[in-house]
């Protein structure tokens, strides 16, 4: 907890130098609101930052006091809570992509891996590389099922706007589509006996695709829970 | 209005309030709350482009018109021409 408040005070820092103790606590406010990826997050406040010392300085060059200009620069952005709202939607769109690049990759992966791993041999490491895979497909596989109901069916409706509703809509039927399409040649494959592949795949490809698979399927695991906890997630009630 | 704003040149979210300010004579005050969270919706739509700049020493986030922002917003403007024509028609006194 105290490392994250830390990780939150050092973004808030990084948005300006020069801040009275209103705006700070009020970007760090924001900041403690906001869920996604770290970057993002940073830079957001950055530009609300930027945000706020303009509107500051362009009522003080009308001749507003310091104070009287910041706190009517901060009551026109509205609440940090307000404003983390609106940013949401943003952070979820962003979210969702990746979860989809991802996710498209994913039946790709499964195909690639079983078939480099059929033209090996049976040995302790096909066996080690296929229960490790496995798991990780299957971890993979039941969180992206899971982010995209919660998504989709659940609090998606409430939270996202309509474009990004559809965003999620297509997403799923690429993703079902994709796996579709996997099963199919997968069927057919087994029906050839793979002849069409292992004359093609070698150890040294079978490895590739399992390193691949080591990185991609925990990467889309981490991309569906920031996808769910950005249009999902609850904010919490303040920032420490 | 946002993209209007931006047809002309890429600007900062500030600088789109208060270029809607001065184009509407004061009339129409977007919130600073709520144009910074829809400048980064219509990024994600693909209508805006944002990237990070700096000037005068200091980094600024500054949003420029896509193509596709600009065919939206050429749709925009025809629906907003055919509104208006239409309500006119209606809400003008009809030649005796």
């Amino acid at each position: 907890m105290k490392a994250a408040t830390s990780g939150r005070r050092a973004a808030v820092d990084r948005a300006h130098s020069a801040r009275t103790p209103a705006t700070d606590h009020f970007l760090t406010e924001l900041s403690g609101l906001l869920r996604g990826p770290r970057r993002v997050r940073a830079e957001l406040v950055v530009e609300i930052a930027d945000g706020v010392d303009d509107a500051r300085s362009a009522l003080q060059d009308n001749g507003i006091p310091a104070a009287e200009a910041e706190r009517r620069a901060l009551a026109e952005f509205g609440t940090a809570r307000e404003i983390a709202a609106g940013l949401r939607a943003a952070l979820a769109a962003g979210a969702l992509r990746r979860l989809a690049v991802l996710g498209s990759l994913l039946p790709v992966l499964i195909l690639g891996w079983a078939s480099a791993w059929s033209r090996v041999p049976d040995t302790a490491a096909r066996q080690l590389s296929g229960t490790l895979t496995g798991v990780l497909y299957s971890i993979g596989a039941a969180l992206a099922a899971i982010s995209i109901a919660a998504l989709v069916v659940h609090r998606g409706r409430r939270i996202l706007d309509r474009r990004a509703l559809d965003r999620c809509r297509r997403l799923s039927v690429v993703l079902a589509g994709g796996l579709a399409a996997f099963l199919s040649i997968a069927t057919v494959l087994t029906a050839l006996n793979w002849s069409l592949f292992t004359f093609t795949m070698s150890h040294g490809f079978a490895i590739a695709v399992s390193v691949a698979s080591l990185v991609l399927v925990p990467a889309l695991c981490w991309a569906c829970v920031g996808a769910t906890v950005a249009a999902t997630g609850a904010p919490k009630k303040e920032a420490a | 209005m946002i993209l209007a704003v931006l047809e002309q040149a890429p600007a900062h979210g500030y600088a789109v309030i208060e270029a809607v300010r001065a184009r509407t004579g004061g009339q129409v005050a977007l919130t600073t709350g709520s144009v910074y969270p829809a400048l980064r919706r219509l990024e994600q739509a693909g209508y805006l482009s944002g990237d990070w700049s700096t000037a005068n020493g200091r980094r600024r986030r500054t949003y420029a018109l896509t193509t596709g922002g600009r065919r939206q917003l050429h749709a925009e403007r025809d629906r907003w021409r055919t509104f208006t024509e239409v309500v006119g028609r209606v809400l003008e006194r009809p030649a005796t």
